[in-house]
């Protein structure tokens, strides 16, 4: 079997993959604390944290640093003085040495055996200093005639190699290879045949190796006579163990400079740094809320300059905290006045008996102390009140408070308005501060008549806009509750009477709507503005009158907030209904009253959101229970009167939503599963449709039929028994459909409100 | 009730398909509805189209049956509808189409129809 499926079309409802997890949310990060929440203490720095680059031991180790680089660089350059002066003294004692041995040694020279002379004298000198590593004799030939060894006897002297003039004099010394016939000059590093002893001025000579410093001096006879060369060599190692013989007590003295200077820069930082540490903590104080911490450390220097700074901000950030205390404090108040003003207002309007009666208030951002009540009475009559306390902020909700209050019970004594407004002032003015008042309006009205009572204590007159347009100010007279403490306000109270036409509406405000400041000059909005705003949108209902005042006062007033709070109420007794759209006129109250007791669902502007509404009906109570025809005839109406808004109304205005909203009858909720007590309304805020472009379509001519287009509006028209459409109200396009017949029903015509 | 649209070929006889549809008939679904239809007619066949399964029909949907008919009729075939779910059945009364659209109470009775003709 062929299978073709549209599993995927785009009508198919979309089901989330069990692999998209809805993430949800992370917390929002927590708001810091206000400015009058204690502080956070401050952070100490952490067991382990980052390190805290300490002062005293940078100080410290900079000074130790320095210093031994001092100490080193002095006892370099004492130690190479103490060698060059100790070379020094040595080769003068080494030539002293070797011009004695010559000097002594001429007379062993002319015995027969020198070596009997010389060999005991050159032991004891070797003996007693050991740091001679030569001391030797030689005749005119190089041989060796005294030495403390006797085995080198008569044997040729050969100096060491390497040996070099000792300060490169000209002219003297050489190296002496251990060949006589070969020897090279130690600078021009020219073989010549020379003689192989040094040559010098004076006979004598200083030369040297690494190892070596060895003094030579020819033997003379008195008569001149050369009889050979003494020669005397010291160790040059002996000069090491001397300058290190002097080197320990300069370590020993450098180490103590240096310990001391470490020591002392140690100590010199931690006093001077004492004052930071107290400068810290103060701050730390500060920090921690202390605004009261006050730091000295004498104005003279740089320490105390930073005090003063710090105090100042302690000071400034003190005056700023008690500021914001402060406003803090307002803030709160005025919150409270918002909540308990809120708390006075009815939640909802009247609908009933072909009235609607309802209200709306902006309050100010300085509260004041205006409340309005819409109420029925026991006997049937609907009431009405609105009042402006003198006298703003906490002060004046309390009064509000009050006043609501004791209207409640006043109310509902049978009296008439003026009564009321009477019973209100004794009750009321005693507690009242010197200085302040209430105005009030205050209205009954008897549905069936539509006659009005109402008195005023003080209050502006009331504005009534009749069915044709017409305008009439409702006056009363009387004073303010409150005004007249002494012999009280209810002698001066009148009960007015008007009576209410279908299509008459009244409308009462506070002084917050006329004495609005606007416009080029900053003018008051007044009487003669309002009465044209309202005439405009009186046609349209209670709701409209309430939003067209309400938007004209603010487009007067511009871009700045209310100054006093703007109230109004408003009666209005609907036309006459017609037959077809009984109940139906009015849509922007049908929008308030859906919106204040119907259960809504707001769908997308789109094809595939119309699904919903099958789960909306299934859902609402009252719909339900719905089974059957009379089932499918709501869900098929609903879906195209919604699908016909999406498709056309939304067509150049995508985005928006559609509202649909179903009210219940009062007292529903016992029908059968035929049948349901309510209406549905639904606003859109697409492109207003225009019902006299419609016709319902012809579906016996081919051309009709082919198309497969059209039978939205029809279907909807034979499964309602009543659709309303008031396109272009100011709220968007309203539509009313109710169902009071079953299946079967024949087409109704569509009224275009 | 699941209202993902779908329609599934059921059966051949001779020249007579027969496609049974389900779920909800709305603008979207009548457009493949529609395309699958006008196939079947261009191959000459008759078709039984069996709407038990139909959750839902908008206007549109019933403008799709409404357009079948006039093209199966404009090719000299013929399309039945049969086993009218309440919702199709509800509507269809409601515009009165009943005597309009070729409607039998199963494909049995369709098929005779069809044979008949």
């Amino acid at each position: 079997m062929a299978r073709s499926g549209l599993a995927n079309s785009p009508s198919a409802p979309t089901a989330i993959p069990p692999s998209l997890e809805v993430v949800p949310k992370t917390s929002a990060p927590k708001r810091p604390g206000s400015s009058l929440a204690p502080p956070p203490k401050a952070a100490r720095p952490r067991e382990g944290g980052p390190a805290v680059w300490s002062i005293r031991r940078a100080v410290s180790l900079g000074t130790m640093l320095l210093t031994s680089l001092v100490v080193v660089s002095v006892g370099a350059m004492a130690e190479r003085n103490t060698r060059r002066a100790l070379t020094a003294e040595l080769v003068a004692r080494l030539q002293v040495q070797a011009n004695h041995l010559a000097w002594v040694s001429v007379s062993a020279m002319l015995t027969p055996y020198p070596e009997l002379t010389l060999h005991p004298m050159l032991r004891t000198l070797r003996e007693r200093q050991r740091e001679l590593a030569i001391a030797v004799v030689t005749d005119q030939a190089g041989i060796i005639e005294g030495d403390a060894d006797p085995s080198r006897l008569g044997q040729r002297f050969v100096p060491p190699s390497g040996l070099v003039p000792l300060g490169g004099e000209p002219g003297s010394g050489w190296i002496f290879s251990r060949r006589p016939s070969d020897r090279t000059h130690p600078t021009s590093g020219h073989r010549e045949k020379i003689h192989p002893l040094p040559a010098s001025a004076s006979g004598s000579t200083i030369v040297q190796s690494r190892t070596l410093l060895l003094a030579s001096v020819p033997v003379v006879h008195p008569n001149g006579t050369r009889l050979g060369t003494a020669y005397v060599g010291l160790r040059r190692s002996y000069i090491d163990e001397k300058v290190q013989a002097t080197r320990r007590p300069l370590i020993a003295v450098l180490a103590a400079f240096l310990a001391a200077s470490v020591l002392g820069s140690f100590l010199l930082t931690s006093v001077l740094l004492r004052p930071i540490g107290k400068l810290r903590a103060g701050l730390e104080r500060i920090g921690r809320g202390d605004l009261d911490t006050h730091l000295d450390f004498g104005p003279g220097t740089e320490l105390g300059r930073v005090a003063q700074t710090v105090n100042r901000m302690a000071t400034d950030l003190k005056h700023a905290q008690v500021q914001a205390i402060e406003r803090e404090r307002l803030a709160h108040e005025m919150h409270l006045a918002q909540r308990i003003q809120r708390s006075l207002q009815p939640t909802g309007g009247l609908v009933e008996a072909g009235y609607v009666v309802t209200g709306a208030q902006r309050p100010a951002a300085e509260v004041g102390g205006d409340l309005y009540d819409v109420f029925r009475l026991p006997d049937g009559r609907i009431g009405v009140a609105i009042a402006d306390v003198s006298g703003k902020g906490l002060a004046g909700c309390l009064v509000a408070a009050m006043l609501v209050a004791l209207l409640t019970v006043l109310r509902e004594s049978g009296a008439s308005p003026s009564g009321v407004l009477a019973a209100l002032d004794r009750r009321l003015s005693a507690k009242l501060q010197r200085g302040s008042f209430v105005t009030m309006f205050l209205a009954f009205i008897e549905p069936r008549s539509g006659q009005m009572t109402y008195a005023s204590a003080g209050h502006h007159a009331a504005l009534l806009v009749g069915a044709d347009g017409g305008t009439e100010w409702l006056k009363a007279p009387g004073p303010p509750i409150g005004s007249d403490r002494r012999n009280g306000i209810g002698a001066a109270l009148r009960d007015q009477t008007v009576s209410l036409k279908p299509g008459d509406l009244v409308l009462q405000t506070t002084d917050g709507i006329h004495e609005t400041e606007g416009g080029p000059a900053g003018e008051p909005f007044g009487f003669d503005r309002l009465i044209e705003a309202a005439c405009a949108a009186a046609p349209l209902g209670a709701q409209a009158v309430i939003d067209a005042v309400s938007r004209a006062v603010e487009s007067w007033r511009g871009d700045a907030g209310p100054s006093d709070d703007e109230t109004l109420v408003v009666v209005f007794r609907e036309r006459a209904p017609a037959a077809a759209d009984e109940g139906f006129a009015a849509p922007i109250d049908r929008v308030a009253e859906a919106r204040a007791r119907g259960i809504g669902l707001k769908l997308p502007s789109t094809l595939e959101a119309l699904v919903r509404i099958d789960d909306w009906i299934g859902s609402t109570p009252g719909l339900d229970r719905l089974e059957g025809p009379p089932r499918e005839l709501v869900r098929l109406a609903l879906h195209e009167l919604c699908a016909n808004i999406i498709e056309h109304g939304y067509r150049t205005a995508p985005g928006h939503e559609v509202e649909l909203w179903w009210v219940p009858s009062d007292g529903s909720g016992s029908g059968q599963a035929r049948e349901i007590a309510g209406h549905f309304v639904i606003l859109d805020q697409g492109a207003p449709f225009s019902a006299d472009n419609w016709k319902a379509p012809d579906v016996r001519d081919p051309r009709v039929r082919k198309s497969r287009r059209g039978l939205g509006l029809d279907l909807a028209h034979r499964a309602t028994s009543r659709l309303v459409v008031h396109p272009g109200t100011p709220i968007g396009n309203v539509t009313l459909v109710a169902f009071d017949r079953v299946a079967g029903s024949q087409p109704t015509e569509i009224h275009n409100g | 009730m699941d209202d993902t649209f779908e329609f599934t070929q059921a059966g051949r006889r001779g020249r007579v398909v027969i496609l049974h549809v389900r779920g909800r008939l709305d603008a979207r679904a009548a457009v493949a509805l529609m395309n699958c239809g006008t196939k079947v007619a261009d191959e000459g066949c008759n078709l039984i189209l069996n709407l038990a399964g139909v959750t839902f029909i908008a206007s549109s949907g019933v403008g799709t049956l409404l357009a079948l008919s006039e093209v199966f009729q404009e090719q000299a075939g013929v399309v039945r509808f049969v086993e009218l779910s309440l919702s199709v059945r509800t509507t269809i009364e409601l515009l009165s189409l009943d005597q309009m659209l070729g409607i039998d109470p199963d494909e049995d009775s369709a098929l005779k129809v069809l044979h008949a003709a």
